[in-house]
């Protein structure tokens, strides 16, 4: 387990995350391509992931993530904190998003 | 709908709202407005929609692919720039865009235009070679050298662009240039994942967006992306930012190049109250604004002789003529370049 997610879990929900300041992205053919300009690596999100990312753009807590997630596809709460906390993890993995623990 | 009338529409809107159109195209002529954003690189101004999502996703698609490139190659040359002491300027491109529209991808960026002093060209080239770009041969022509002023360093390594290093912005008619390159190389400081460069003043990049109207005029190129940033630009600038213009205009000889400029602007009803004096400057007596507009949206459609337009450029006779001799003389050196003649 990252260091990322034990301090999510150590930390509850309240982690406040958003897209990192050093990546450009453009959205097209219904999902959303990003560069990191730091490690000058690609990336693609589609689907959920492209939905999360939107999300996103604005400082958001990994709760309201999952409860935005749960509402647009409508699932359960609980598949969508676990989901949201492992792309969360795999994003900052990357270098694709910023944190700010409250 | 006529293709230009949709454009004139879409370039007012988005300059007012600052924010892409949902613009529902009618009639038989869907397909050429459509054709003629997306010639005029102004696809992004209108939002997606069943009528337009393939013709956008292509083009965000492409913008994508040129631009990601255009923005690691400035990463990778600016400490080439910064650290060697040269005096520049990134004139175009995605760090452009991102000033104006919030979006380093609001339309393509083929190559990274940056422009140096014309005495610290030859350094800057070969700095840029030992960072792994070369001089494209056909650029060595005098052609390119003298009349285009630019020479074109392509990357050795995948993922870069090519670099357009240019050693004047070039004004057909007049001596502008000169004075004009200096004030756009005095620029203001941005930062691009910590790494600190420079670009244009506002002022500058009104002048340098007057600049390429009138490149375009001159090449029948079409120019509506060109004539969207005027457009914000001028919508953007305070009281006192009108009058620096207009005075920097002056002192660089492109005054009646800003008036051209700003008579289009009037056709898209964008002109602000503080320069309407300019209009006046131009005598539009056998061309209206609009003809000019229409002729910048849809090169072609109809025969509007070049020499016209450097005689609306030009401040003065004596410039009329300098630049009409140099727009010969360039032809001539193309011809002879293409020919192989040097």
């Amino acid at each position: 387990m990252s260091q990322f997610v034990m301090r999510l879990v150590a930390s509850g929900l309240n982690v406040i995350i958003r897209s990192a300041r050093n990546v450009v992205w453009s959205e097209f053919h219904g999902g959303v391509s990003i560069l990191s300009l730091e490690s000058q690596r690609y990336f693609r999100l589609e689907g959920v992931g492209h939905f999360l990312w939107f999300q996103l753009q604005t400082a958001r807590s990994v709760s309201e993530l999952a409860s935005a997630l749960a509402n647009e596809y409508e699932m359960d709460l609980e598949i969508c904190v676990s989901d949201v906390r492992e792309f969360a993890d795999s994003l900052f993995r990357e270098g694709l998003i910023d944190k700010d623990l409250t | 709908m006529d293709p230009t009338i949709a454009v004139r529409d879409l370039l007012r809107e988005y300059t007012l709202r600052r924010a892409p159109i949902d613009a529902e195209l009618k009639g038989p002529t869907v397909k050429a407005c459509l054709r003629t954003i997306h010639k005029n690189r102004l696809a992004n101004v209108l939002l997606l929609n069943d009528q337009n999502e393939t013709m956008i996703n292509s083009y965000r698609e492409a913008i994508w692919s040129t631009n990601s490139s255009a923005l690691l190659t400035i990463l990778h040359v600016l400490p080439v720039l910064e650290n060697n002491q040269i005096n520049y300027c990134i004139i175009k491109g995605p760090v452009l865009l991102e000033e104006l529209y919030d979006d380093y991808f609001f339309r393509p960026a083929t190559d990274v235009d940056i422009l140096v002093q014309p005495s610290e060209f030859d350094r800057a080239a070969e700095h840029l070679r030992e960072a792994g770009f070369a001089l494209r041969p056909a650029c060595k022509s005098i052609y390119w050298r003298f009349f285009l002023g630019e020479q074109h360093l392509d990357p050795m390594m995948p993922a870069l662009s090519v670099i357009d290093l240019h050693r004047h912005v070039y004004h057909p008619a007049g001596l502008g240039a000169k004075e004009a390159d200096a004030y756009f190389l005095q620029g203001v400081r941005r930062e691009l994942n910590g790494k600190r460069f420079t670009v244009p003043s506002r002022i500058g990049q009104a002048l340098l967006s007057v600049l390429y109207i009138v490149k375009s005029l001159m090449r029948s190129e079409p120019a509506g992306h060109y004539l969207l940033d005027f457009a914000l630009i001028l919508n953007g600038m305070s009281k006192d930012e009108y009058k620096n213009l207009v005075q920097e205009a002056d002192q660089k000889n492109l005054l009646r190049a800003l008036s051209l400029a700003v008579n289009i602007m009037q056709t898209i009803s964008i002109a602000p109250d503080e320069l309407r004096p300019l209009l006046a400057i131009h005598s539009f007596k056998t061309l209206s604004p609009y003809d000019i507009f229409e002729q910048l949206i849809s090169p072609g459609t109809r025969n509007i002789k070049m020499g016209l337009y450097i005689l609306r450029c030009a401040t003065e006779v004596g410039d009329f003529k300098k630049g009409l001799v140099w727009e010969i003389g360039r032809k001539l050196a193309q011809g002879a370049c293409h020919a192989g003649l040097f």
